[in-house]
């Protein structure tokens, strides 16, 4: 077995082991499961509510039918992108302190690196077998979604909707293994793990709930209860004009909300499950295209922190103090 | 002698409205075999409202079933009573009931003449017709084109529409103005011209700049058009845009992960491998 693997393996079976990385993944099973079962029940509830319909009309003798509502049984996922967005980002975030920390701490980091593993090969293991785990759980949180979506809401999935699901976790996955990075990266850059800790949670309240809320409190219209141009009174050619005069200050706003993975989680995962209207009717691969953007601020920050990982972690030589 | 203008306008309005609510009443005696023909104008977009009376002259109550025949292409018809729609009614011994037959012309219909036979059907099997001919008037019409079905830009983007707007009708028409219904944000920089006359059987054109704010997101957003003035209304027509991000952004950020990468390699060169 080489180094790699055995580190890989080692990442999964600690993992398994950590009480903390259990409960949160015990609480993200639970709530999925919960909120896709409410979902698709809302689903089957709509579906039943339309065929009692059409069955009265056949009764009357009628031909023409209503068009059947759009069910959408994608959006019983909706909920998931919040409890990714609070529970997902945080089970990453332990994972990752987890993986350099615990080293540390039990002495092993020295033992591992006196036997001819190389720094960056440690990284490596410690990521990559953390990011397996974590594909692991977006892999069993589809197939739940998937079977709860088909068993209970009694709608049955199209290939483009199984197909979009799929890349919906995978941006989960993406979104999950930011944060990942983003632990290991604070516990290599910094001597103390709970400091590391601590500093990641604050990077993630920030980025994932002041960065979009700044974006949301920047925009003018939201500054009053039920829109401040209408409540100003103004129509659309008046809102129009002022808007014209703020190009900039929208850019600004925009730019910090682009500094977010969170957000663009949230539009690439809302454009996904159909939850945004406009993309119902592209293929999988469209959507993907035209959120380029979004698949890119998930991506991007990710590889930045692994590179910089490697840097800080090549140069430091207080490694093995806690 | 003003006020003997204004009792003339009163009176002139009173024996209009006197007019047209005859013109748009019917009765239909729900327990005689007998058939009634009445004639109804019809206006292209709008919808034509005839107003029938149903009476139960029986001493017992029953149910009526209304009916129409299938109605011409881009027609549509319906029954009913204060705005909600119905098949059937049922009416005590001697009731009364006015419900509302209404048929939606299409914009550019194909005919200019059609009737519509209606038939009420009692429970008990007796059944009355009554056969509604509409014309159409085509003093009044208008229909609009977009010469894009649809638009691909990328945010930032300033798009140009252009928008035929042709006067079917047999009247001249003045002051028609352009109703675009844009998404939030977006910007309709030029209107050109503001307002157009448009002579019977001609058409005119209004040509649209609309920029895209840079802050918007990636999807598809739809324009709606729309052009009317005092007398007349057109259909609406829809044009989705593509909205798509800049590319050089991704060029920028592939750029720094490169420069990123290559600086990572030349740092493992100076340090070493460790």
């Amino acid at each position: 077995m080489t180094p790699m693997l055995a580190l890989i393996k080692k990442e999964i079976t600690d993992a398994l082991k950590n009480k903390l990385f259990l409960i949160i993944l015990g609480m993200l099973l639970l709530l999925t499961i919960v909120s896709v079962v409410l979902g698709s029940y809302q689903v089957r509830i709509n579906m039943d509510t339309y065929n009692q319909s059409v069955s009265f009309l056949k009764s009357l003798g009628k031909t023409e039918f209503p068009d059947a509502p759009n069910l959408n049984p994608l959006s019983s996922s909706k909920s998931f992108v919040n409890y990714i967005g609070l529970l997902g980002a945080l089970l990453a975030i332990v994972l990752g302190n987890a993986a350099v920390v615990k080293e540390k701490r039990n002495g092993t980091l020295k033992l591992i690196l006196s036997r001819q593993i190389f720094r960056d090969t440690f990284l490596n293991g410690k990521i990559l077998g953390n990011m397996i785990l974590l594909f692991f759980i977006t892999l069993l949180t589809s197939i739940i979604t998937l079977g709860s979506v088909a068993i209970i809401s009694t709608v049955s999935l199209s290939a483009g909707d199984i197909s979009r699901m799929f890349v919906f976790f995978f941006m989960s996955f993406l979104y999950m293994a930011f944060f990942l990075i983003l632990g290991i990266f604070m516990s290599v850059l910094m001597p103390n793990g709970n400091k590391a800790l601590l500093i990641t949670v604050i990077i993630w309240l920030v980025i994932s709930f002041i960065l979009p809320q700044i974006g949301d409190t920047m925009d003018m219209d939201n500054q009053l209860p039920g829109g401040f141009f209408s409540s100003m009174g103004m129509n659309k050619e008046d809102t129009q004009k002022i808007l014209d005069h703020f190009k900039i200050y929208e850019t600004i706003r925009d730019s910090i909300e682009q500094m977010s993975p969170t957000k663009h989680y949230e539009r690439v995962g809302f454009a996904l499950l159909n939850i945004k209207p406009g993309f119902d009717k592209n293929t999988v691969l469209e959507v993907v295209l035209m959120k380029w953007i979004d698949v890119l601020g998930l991506l991007a920050p990710s590889i930045i922190l692994w590179l910089c990982s490697y840097m800080v972690f090549l140069k430091r030589e207080n490694i093995y103090q806690e | 002698m003003n006020q003997v203008k204004k009792l003339i306008y009163t009176l002139f309005f009173s024996i209009s409205l006197l007019l047209c609510c005859m013109q748009t009443y019917s009765i239909v005696f729900a327990n005689d075999q007998s058939s009634t023909i009445t004639n109804y104008l019809m206006y292209p977009g709008e919808t034509a409202n005839a107003r029938l009376s149903i009476e139960n002259k029986d001493i017992k109550s029953h149910t009526y079933s209304l009916s129409f025949e299938q109605l011409t292409e881009g027609f549509h018809g319906y029954f009913s009573i204060e705005g909600k729609v119905i098949d059937s009614i049922q009416l005590s011994a001697s009731q009364k009931s006015i419900i509302n037959f209404s048929l939606e012309v299409p914009v550019n219909p194909s005919i200019s003449d059609m009737s519509v036979p209606l038939d009420i059907l009692r429970d008990d099997g007796t059944r009355d017709n009554i056969t509604l001919n509409y014309t159409l008037n085509q003093d009044y019409s208008i229909s609009i084109t977009c010469n894009l079905q649809s638009i691909k830009a990328i945010n930032g983007d300033t798009i140009s529409l252009e928008i035929g707007v042709a006067n079917t009708g047999n009247k001249d028409l003045s002051a028609l103005s352009l109703q675009v219904e844009l998404p939030y944000k977006w910007i309709l920089e030029r209107q050109d011209p503001s307002n157009l006359d448009i002579k019977s059987g001609e058409t005119g054109l209004y040509k649209l700049k609309i920029t895209i704010p840079p802050s918007q997101q990636a999807g598809e957003y739809p324009i709606k058009i729309s052009c009317s003035n005092t007398e007349v209304s057109s259909n609406s027509v829809t044009v989705p845009v593509t909205v798509s991000t800049s590319i050089n952004l991704l060029w920028w950020i592939a750029g720094i992960i490169v420069l990123l990468s290559i600086f990572t390699l030349l740092y493992f060169k100076k340090h070493g491998r460790r």
